[in-house]
């Protein structure tokens, strides 16, 4: 046989052939698919997640720099107020023939501000020159002085009181010590109201409320870690068990969660306050499975390889989705630092949860197996208590006297493995989820 | 029936029904393939499983330059090169000398049954394996061979002649066997 004639002889042979294929490739294939699926949603996921992190970033920079700015512009004005201070000397050293004075007119109070500044001459002129633009302070309101005034000349109180309209005495306090104090009547809207120190805390009246909420966002179980012999041991006693196939489950990385509660604070101090209450949990995560547990009755029931019991018979079958919903009842104790005490409000807060267990559903999706749920007690696989971690941020606003509406983003860790430690499975669930609260404020 | 380029179409979607469909279609096929470049039936279910995820995951970049089945088949060879490569590394492949002395007998294999056949192949040491299946099956050179498996173009021709010697004996010896058991065909 000659080289050609081996090699077409050979491919002669393949060619067109065809061999018998196990159905259980198809299903692992299927399999695969899924769970590149469930990466893929999780790509999703996480994009919109950061996304939406990166906008609420954005949007808190811009508000940043927006207060910042106008903060800016009321320091200059406040510089220039300054400036005009310093070199009120020179200015009324300027040509009176060609300058306009302006005699700013200090407030003839002798208390509060005016009490420290005994040093400072009570009167200020501003020099508006035709020829040089020196300074403006105020506006055209400000009283000016007959053309004819010699600004060299040195005015004295009672020269002065002639000028004075009669003004009401505002006492400006600043709430930097790092601020320029003005020490002259100041004319609206010469400083913005968030500079004045308020002597009444708008908020002073929140001492006890209450609130209703709901919230809703991601749940990751985390990484699941387990003893893997259990099952595969079961596999192999089972006559129901192709002795090729296994069972096989695949948890989707992210599902969902949500949440209803009712909570009440206290407010401890000015910016502390302590609250707690009562939620309702519910965390869905979907997997896909290749078999089901056979109940005593003979029905199939839905079944995961995280949360199998070692005793029940198994059947294995086309891959089918499910969905593991575990259902909680939680008592949260938090405590809140507000960083923000106004109309609108920014609240840190921190604490725990005792999360008590109430039942696990695997549900299949497409109905062709019977539901299973389990309870909490004794013989359950779910701890019935568990403790979680919160940490969350509330941006609250004040809708009316009596109410708030807040957003409230915050993540649960449980510290605990969900599961009992005899289940040689664990994990440990984390929540990232925005809520929405109103608050009734009682007093 | 549905042809190719719904398939594609519906795969490229994500349509379960059109994947097992398509999958249904080439996958008797493809194992033949999987076969050749496998050590055990179970090693070419591993590679069959594991190119067709492939396909599903990059048909979308499928552009109808060649025919569906040959772009799987390729899909096949390189997922079965990539599982044996590890192999091919661990057991450097050496110039084989004895390819002088290969006897051009000719052998009919159309007497025997492809599950035969198939044994034979995959009874070849990993190496020979694989270069028997490019250049005697698929159709590459040894130049080809030599950059899609790493080894050089002499090693790559010594390990045919190698497998054309191991693969004569066996075949032989088939025959042999066969005409024991009086199952030739005559």
């Amino acid at each position: 046989m000659g080289r050609p004639q081996f090699e077409d002889s050979w491919k002669g042979v393949f060619e067109g052939a065809e061999s018998a294929v196990p159905d259980s490739v198809w299903d692992k294939v299927e399999m695969d698919l899924v769970r590149m699926e469930n990466k893929t949603n999780k790509t999703r996921v996480v994009f919109y997640q950061r996304l939406a992190a990166m906008v609420a970033l954005f949007a808190l920079m811009m508000a940043s720099y927006i207060a910042y700015d106008r903060t800016s512009d009321d320091g200059g004005a406040l510089q220039i107020a300054q400036q005009n201070q310093s070199s009120e000397n020179s200015e009324a050293n300027l040509n009176s023939n060609t300058t306009e004075a302006k005699p700013v007119l200090e407030t003839p109070d002798t208390e509060g501000v005016r009490g420290k500044n005994t040093g400072v001459p009570t009167t200020r002129v501003v020099a508006k020159t035709n020829s040089t633009n020196t300074s403006t302070v105020g506006n055209s309101n400000l009283m000016t002085a007959p053309a004819n005034v010699n600004t060299q000349k040195s005015y004295r109180q009672s020269d002065l009181t002639a000028f004075i309209p009669d003004w009401p005495a505002i006492e400006v306090k600043l709430k930097s010590k790092g601020f320029y104090e003005p020490n002259f009547p100041r004319e609206l809207p010469a400083m913005p109201s968030y500079l004045m120190a308020s002597s009444k805390n708008d908020n002073a009246n929140e001492a006890v409320y209450a609130s209703l909420g709901f919230a809703g966002g991601s749940y990751n179980p985390g990484t699941v870690a387990s003893e893997p012999s259990s099952l595969s041991r079961m596999a192999s006693q089972s006559s129901f068990i192709s002795a090729q196939a296994e069972p096989q489950s695949a948890r989707a990385t992210i599902g969902t969660a949500y949440s209803i509660g009712v909570n009440t604070g206290k407010q401890l101090s000015k910016r502390w306050a302590v609250q707690g209450g009562l939620g309702y949990m519910v965390q869905n995560i979907d997997y896909t499975s290749n078999y089901t547990s056979i109940a005593p009755d003979n029905t199939l029931r839905a079944a995961v390889t995280e949360y199998a019991d070692t005793e029940t018979m198994i059947a294995i079958g086309p891959p089918y989705s499910i969905r593991s919903i575990n259902k909680y009842l939680s008592i949260p104790v938090q405590v809140g630092y507000k960083l923000v005490d106004r109309k609108i409000g920014l609240q840190l807060n921190a604490g725990m949860a005792t999360d008590l267990f109430l039942s696990n559903t695997l549900k299949d999706e497409s109905g062709m197996t019977e539901s299973f749920t389990q309870g909490a007690g004794k013989e359950s696989p779910y701890r019935s208590v568990n403790w979680s971690g919160l940490m969350g941020l509330e941006l609250s606003h004040k809708l009316a006297e009596r109410y708030r509406v807040a957003l409230v983003p915050g993540i649960r860790y449980t510290f605990n493995s969900a599961l009992k430690d005899n289940t040689q499975v664990s994990y440990n669930p984390f929540v990232l989820d925005v809520g929405l609260r109103v608050k009734y404020i009682f007093k | 029936m549905l042809t190719d380029e719904d398939l594609i179409k519906g795969c490229a979607n994500g349509d379960r029904a059109s994947q097992k469909a398509l999958y249904e279609r080439y996958c008797r096929k493809m194992m033949v393939t999987c076969l050749r470049y496998a050590k055990s039936e179970h090693e070419a279910e591993d590679i069959l499983q594991e190119g067709f995820v492939k396909v599903f995951s990059n048909i979308s970049k499928f552009r109808a330059e060649s025919q569906l089945g040959t772009w799987i088949t390729r899909i096949m060879i390189n997922t079965a090169l990539n599982k044996q490569r590890s192999k091919v590394y661990m057991l450097p492949m050496v110039d084989v000398k004895e390819s002088h002395s290969i006897q051009e007998e000719e052998v009919s294999l159309s007497n025997f049954h492809l599950n035969d056949l198939l044994e034979v192949v995959q009874s070849l040491p990993d190496g020979c394996r694989i270069v028997f299946n490019l250049f005697a099956i698929e159709g590459y050179s040894h130049k080809e061979i030599s950059e899609m498996t790493g080894i050089s173009v002499g090693t790559s021709k010594s390990q045919y002649n190698r497998a054309k010697s191991l693969l004569r004996t066996k075949i032989e010896a088939l025959e042999k066997e066969k005409l024991e058991y009086g199952q030739a065909t005559i």
